[in-house]
């Protein structure tokens, strides 16, 4: 963490490493308590190509923990809001339920939370996080493709590597300046997330 | 381009067939309190048997929007917060309030008009107009706002919407007055089936004009472009919206010959509802198709 000043976390997703192997699928879920049939975070599997010239991509989704959170400016009650840290957070005793998170969010990455009937996403494991540790997803990793950190601290791994490795980001076009950076996707999957056209 | 969706674990859309309904019934009483205050305002006397229906129908649907609004959520005895946390950034808070304040003064208005109290319905019907067309502007604006779809956040949004409303409660202001016996305003009818033919055109042709500036942006909309045109909406488009909803009736109200037969204005009334509802159904439902998560 960078001396004196508040961390800023992100985290990249080196797509090169990823095998699909949705463990990080099963960790979040087991982590987090998350209910059947939503998703903090899932992989998206896509194939590029005509047989037998065909690749298959990775492209695994959370939370983009956006700089200009669409969420935090469209919630009625200000139930979902920004903390300092950069970590997009909701207030569960807040939330009235009423969607327009997730039908604002351009990532797709909200869902209304089965057992407490309020909006929830990936908080970047918000509890490890404060304790020190990674969230359940980069822990879990088999192929070391996420890599969590301070953006604020020059000297983190992340800020090394952002430094050095050129990056993108899911819908830059929609001007929420998302702090989840993936490396090596594929333009045309990452342009229409695998849609057939 | 060519990529195939393997594998998709994905959440749930957002909006479905309550936010529709919610939509409608929105765009429903905010063009029928619209009309009653026109009527007041410009002192249109032979159209004011049909206002006091509008005038009557207005509070009792902006009473359904609001019960509809609550039982989309998924906390619904916390339905208040949204009155008392409010975000100035946020449509829904806009909104509650100016539904709040719409079916509040539409049910004193329905009050005067019950009790005759002409001053107070002059009154009220100075800021009747503009108050009916927040009404759609805000349910335009909770879709413009957000930037999960090229359909939603689009400019056009919110003409659309307030020229559909104007439709659709033209509409029933057709019916009721065609069903209306003995039938006093047989050639003002006659004159609301032309006027309502011209606005379908127009609503039509801005949604079209939308759907071209779909088809010339990015691959997510134009992928909801051709879905609306040639794909899984385009039934709906070009059977419910198009055909039923604005050909059909405007072949039947427009000519003379026609357009003065009530059972044909019943029926054009009932296919222009269709259609609006099925425009509402379809920004909503084919806004969300682009399966980008």
């Amino acid at each position: 963490m960078s001396a004196g000043k508040t961390p800023r976390w992100g985290m990249v997703i080196d797509l090169r490493k990823c095998i699909g192997c949705q463990a990080c699928t099963v960790s979040c879920k087991s982590e987090n308590q998350v209910p059947l049939g939503v998703f903090r975070t899932w992989v998206k599997e896509v194939e590029t190509g005509t047989f037998p010239n065909v690749t298959r991509h990775f492209m695994p989704r959370l939370c983009n923990q956006c700089e200009n959170p669409v969420c935090v400016t469209n919630c009625p009650v200000e139930a979902t809001y920004k903390e300092e840290n950069g970590i997009t957070v909701i207030n569960k005793d807040e939330c009235i339920g009423c969607r327009y998170c997730i039908a604002s969010c351009p990532y797709g990455v909200r869902y209304i939370n089965p057992e407490t009937h309020t909006a929830d996403k990936c908080d970047f494991c918000y509890h490890r996080v404060e304790e020190g540790l990674v969230p359940a997803c980069v822990q879990t990793c088999v192929g070391r493709a996420r890599i969590f950190g301070d953006l604020n601290d020059p000297d983190s791994e992340i800020s090394r590597f952002l430094a050095t490795t050129p990056t993108q980001v899911i819908h830059p076009e929609a001007g929420t300046d998302p702090r989840v950076f993936y490396v090596a996707a594929d333009t045309s999957v990452l342009a229409g997330m695998g849609v057939k056209m | 381009m060519n990529a195939q969706l393997v594998t998709q674990l994905a959440n749930e859309h957002a909006f479905g067939w309550v936010v529709t309904f919610y939509f409608f019934v929105a765009s429903l009483a905010a063009g029928l309190f619209a009309f009653a205050n026109i009527v007041e305002l410009f002192g249109l006397a032979r159209l004011k048997r049909l206002a006091r229906i509008a005038a009557f129908a207005a509070p009792f649907m902006a009473g359904i929007v609001g019960i509809t609004l609550m039982a989309e959520l998924a906390q619904p005895s916390r339905f208040w917060r949204v009155l008392v946390r409010f975000n100035p950034t946020s449509p829904i808070s806009w909104g509650s309030w100016i539904l709040v304040i719409f079916g509040l003064l539409s049910a004193v208005y329905a009050y005067a008009e019950w009790k005759g109290l002409a001053r107070l319905k002059r009154s009220i019907s100075y800021v009747g107009v503009p108050l009916g067309s927040l009404l759609p502007l805000y349910t335009s604006f909770e879709l413009l706002m957000t930037r999960s779809s090229p359909l939603w956040n689009n400019a056009l949004m919110p003409v659309i919407y307030i020229l559909s409303a104007a439709v659709s409660a033209g509409a029933l202001v057709l019916i009721i007055s065609a069903l209306t016996r003995p039938f006093p305003l047989a050639e003002a009818t006659f004159s609301l089936g032309r006027i309502l033919s011209h606005l379908l055109v127009y609503v039509v042709a801005l949604f079209s004009i939308e759907l071209l500036v779909l088809l010339s942006r990015s691959q997510a909309s134009i992928y909801i472009g051709r879905n609306i045109l040639g794909g899984d909406y385009s039934l709906v488009f070009w059977g419910l919206v198009v055909l039923f909803g604005t050909i059909a009736p405007i072949a039947i109200l427009y000519p003379p010959e026609s357009g003065r037969i009530r059972l044909n204005q019943v029926i054009a009334g009932v296919l222009i509802l269709v259609g609006t509802f099925s425009l509402r159904a379809l920004e909503i439902f084919a806004g969300q198709s682009f399966p980008a998560h």
